[in-house]
């Protein structure tokens, strides 16, 4: 996965770097009043992704021709690849806007 | 042979694992509809007098009779891109927002209107559905009809209320987004006194405030169809999403009574297909979080040994076989 980086027990998806990991409240705009109160609670950094899911999306994209639509459209070695977030933004559980 | 077709956006694993499971498993054809690339293709159309076929784009790059479908897996139909700007694409010449908002909603429109009156076989699920079970005031309330324990739940933008309901709960409550936003990774937070005294961050957008439940393991349920294949993910963490690689995975049995409300709930809202997320309590006892009606489910499958790509393949076969198939 382009981009990625090799921690020693995880490896930090490249897919994850804007949605991030780190959740902790913020003392910032959404306690002031600024922002909605949800606001308060944003994952913020890298999301570490188990290597053993790493390693499958790998193998799928492979086997399924993923890899070879992804050079197509972004020339990307893999792409925005993912079985939770399916992109670089985040967690997509949701059909949004059917 | 069943002719499948995988409503989704580009980029999409899960419709190129499950096309490939369909066609080895089974000789199925499958068809993949990008819908963020539905404007510009000049292959959607539809006649009212019949003599022209309701054509839409495939990622095989030919327009395909809808009517030639057994069942469409309607995954992520909105176009809303995994890419920025989190749209369907449109010529980049094309800048002015007005115009940008005809051609993606016509494009919208014409798609999920050419398919409401054309397409003849199974749903999976039903778009009306779909949009509906997507609601958590929706499936909130149909948790509770089919007797699952929910934690206790207020949705409002009123602090008075918000603040009452909250120290009704001695202050163990979760806030988290009613729909949320792609634009932003939102979690679920505990609410704090900060919080709560702030009005205008309350009063600016309705939110859920909900009984936090207390426990490290949580349930992850695919159910396809009547089939329901569970997994127990242990997590420290209030949110596992953004703690997988601290998180384990591993093939759980559901009791009879959890199986029994959780198709029930299925059946309460119309899907043939959820994802639901369930969190045990530290004496064991199942907690209703949330259904996604449409939600990730490879990710169990790489990370536990638990076969999913190909019981999901499976039911789109039985489904596309299925007695709701009407004959075109």
């Amino acid at each position: 996965m382009k981009n990625s980086q090799i921690l020693s027990a995880v490896v930090v998806s490249a897919a994850a770097l804007q949605a991030g990991a780190t959740v902790a409240p913020s003392t910032g705009a959404a306690v002031n009043g600024a922002l909605p109160a949800v606001f308060r609670f944003q994952a913020t950094g890298a999301r570490a992704e188990p290597e053993r899911l790493v390693a499958y999306e790998r193998a799928l994209a492979a086997d399924t021709g993923f890899t070879l639509a992804m050079r197509k459209i972004s020339g990307d070695d893999l792409g925005p690849c993912g079985t939770v977030s399916g992109s670089r933004n985040d967690w997509d559980d949701s059909a949004q806007d059917c | 042979m069943p002719h499948i077709a995988i409503v989704t956006v580009a980029n999409d694993i899960h419709a190129y694992t499950v096309r490939k499971e369909l066609h080895d498993r089974h000789g199925a054809t499958c068809d993949i509809v990008e819908t963020d690339q539905l404007p510009a293709s000049a292959q959607l159309s539809w006649a009212l007098d019949g003599h022209t076929a309701p054509t839409v784009p495939t990622l095989a790059g030919k327009p395909t009779d809808v009517r030639t479908w057994d069942a469409v897996w309607y995954r992520r139909p909105g176009g809303v891109s995994w890419r920025p700007p989190h749209r369907p694409a449109v010529p980049e010449d094309i800048t002015d927002e007005a115009v940008i908002d005809v051609i993606i909603g016509d494009s919208r429109a014409t798609f999920l209107g050419l398919l409401l009156d054309s397409f003849q076989g199974a749903w999976v699920s039903h778009p009306d559905c779909t949009r509906s079970a997507e609601n958590k005031i929706v499936q909130l309330r149909a948790a509770q009809r089919a007797g699952l324990r929910v934690p206790r739940t207020l949705v409002s933008q009123d602090p008075a209320t918000i603040r009452a309901f909250c120290a009704s709960l001695d202050q163990q409550v979760l806030v988290k987004t009613v729909a949320g936003s792609r634009r932003a990774p939102l979690t679920p937070g505990m609410v704090d006194a900060e919080l709560l005294a702030s009005d205008r961050a309350l009063a600016l957008s309705p939110a859920i405030y909900q009984e936090a439940v207390p426990g490290t393991c949580h349930l992850r349920v695919q159910a396809f169809g009547d089939e329901l294949i569970a997994v127990m993910i242990r997590s420290d963490a209030l949110d596992w999403r953004f703690a997988l690689a601290t998180s384990t995975v591993e093939p759980y049995t559901l009791s009879a009574d959890l199986q029994r409300r959780l198709r029930q709930v299925l059946q309460i809202l119309g899907l043939r297909m959820g994802v639901f997320d369930i969190k045990l309590t530290p004496r064991g006892e199942p907690v209703w979080l949330e259904v996604n009606p449409q939600g990730q489910f490879l990710f169990v499958e790489g990370m536990s040994d638990t076969s999913l790509a190909a019981p999901f393949a499976d039911f789109l076969v039985r489904e596309a076989n299925g007695p709701l198939r009407v004959a075109a």
